[in-house]
């Protein structure tokens, strides 16, 4: 599916009364769910669904893509230095491992491989998500307690 | 009753569930010895046991009161090909299952699909679980657990805690704040124990044993997949005290919604009918009512 078709399915589903919607097409998934804002959200899911956790993926990532919907606005920059941590499953996003504790990281930190960046929790599974690469904290997507879909961007590492 | 590994093991009819057996008088926290064991190689299936712990947690930090001589305190370290958040439910109904077989607890089996039966019969003891992972006894809360992956999901430590022999006048839970509005600190006066509720003590070292016992089970059939998954969502929703006609509040992230629980999802995830009549699926966040 190119990008062209993409942005018409977008607008498509965004016209639709249907809630959700969800194209399995030559091993390409394209997930849509609409927002309690009215909007339409937009989640890459990735290949492999039921694959084991791929947290972090080198960017092959399209930063032109439509980006109306997409709850995280802040841009994404490009280049095979970049790493962009996904969500390995749906679930809410912590920053802290408790309530008035420091954040893992902060945006500008240097961190190595291996060290915490965050949690995402579902039904009480904390699930700590290390880095892969030792690199600095570009960007921090998504603001702590929020909501994450298997597969969103949440930090964006530039690999040191 | 001491905790004693010996005893636990007389009792134990796993294959690798407790095959070994870590105890301490006291630690931080249960999971946190169960992590540095596992990052350094322990075989699957061990289990990490405390008399007490000065750092048990809940959620996010929420401090566990885990006193000496009452409760059990025990994380299992598991190493499962990939992390699947039903696990919870897993570990949620293994622990009703084992308070209703030592203890004198009936199991309350709900039939939520006739919202008009009695939800609880006020006259018997009966454990039950709340979405996702609390254990209640006669409604209130007598256990909690917390699941954590660590290692990009390749190591997952499942922690369970038990008020088992706590008196009336103990302190036990304290109600966290993490969440923001909408949810006062009211676990204090909801949180009991096996004993405050059934009047008798129970055998720490069988209850500790047949939790395992049970969790292997279930656990063998969870990382099967397909319908064993299905059979154990079946099972949650049975003694589930949270679907029906159960009015709940669901704090996720920054946001709360009002609704009635319906149902459980196959992939553990809860349905809520919200007040405008909308459904929503909840995976994360923390239920109250």
């Amino acid at each position: 599916m190119d990008l062209r078709e993409l942005k018409r399915l977008v607008e498509l589903f965004e016209r639709s009364s249907i809630s959700e919607l969800e194209i399995d097409e030559k091993g390409t998934r394209v997930r849509m769910r609409k927002g309690g804002e009215g909007s339409a959200s937009l989640s890459p899911i990735g290949h492999a669904p039921a694959s084991p956790p791929n947290q972090t993926k080198s960017i092959p990532h399209k930063t032109d893509e439509p980006t109306a919907g997409i709850k995280h606005k802040k841009v994404v920059p490009q280049g095979e230095n970049y790493i962009i941590v996904e969500s390995p499953m749906v679930g809410t996003f912590y920053r802290a491992p408790a309530e008035g504790a420091n954040s893992y990281v902060m945006e500008g930190d240097i961190i190595e491989k291996g060290q915490v960046l965050c949690i995402v929790e579902a039904m009480k599974l904390m699930n700590e998500i290390e880095s892969e690469v030792r690199g600095r904290i570009i960007s921090i997507l998504v603001e702590n307690a929020h909501p994450v879909e298997f597969g969103e961007p949440m930090f964006v590492i530039e690999k040191l | 009753m001491e905790i004693d590994s010996q005893r636990i093991k007389n009792y134990l009819s796993t294959e690798f569930i407790g095959s070994e057996i870590y105890l301490y008088d006291k630690v931080g926290s249960t999971n946190d010895i169960a992590k540095g064991l596992a990052v350094n190689g322990c075989k699957e299936g061990a289990v990490v046991i405390a008399d007490s712990q000065s750092k048990g947690r809940g959620r996010l930090g929420r401090k566990w009161e885990s006193p000496a001589g009452v409760g059990i305190y025990l994380s299992i370290i598991l190493k499962p090909e990939r992390v699947i958040p039903q696990l919870t439910l897993v570990a949620g109904v293994s622990v009703a299952e084992a308070i209703n077989r030592i203890a004198d607890c009936r199991l309350q089996i709900a039939d939520f699909k006739n919202p008009k039966s009695e939800i609880r019969n006020p006259k018997l003891v009966c454990v039950s679980l709340k979405w996702p992972n609390d254990i209640l006894i006669n409604g209130k809360k007598a256990g909690g657990i917390l699941t954590e992956a660590i290692s990009r999901g390749k190591i997952v430590i499942v922690g369970i805690g038990i008020n088992v022999n706590n008196p009336t006048s103990s302190p036990l839970l304290q109600g966290g704040e993490w969440g923001g509005e909408g949810f006062p600190d009211e676990l204090k006066d909801k949180a009991t124990s096996i004993m405050i509720e059934t009047g008798n003590r129970t055998d720490r070292n069988l209850l500790t044993a047949e939790l395992l016992n049970k969790f292997e089970y279930w656990y063998r059939r969870f990382v099967k997949g397909g319908v064993h998954v299905i059979k154990i969502i079946k099972r949650w929703k049975e003694l589930s005290d949270t679907l029906g006609h159960r009015k709940v509040k669901v704090n996720l992230g920054d946001k709360v919604f009002d609704g009635v629980a319906l149902d459980l999802e196959n992939d553990g995830s809860l349905l809520i009918q919200l007040n405008d009549g909308s459904l929503k699926k909840i995976s994360a966040g923390e239920v109250c009512y």
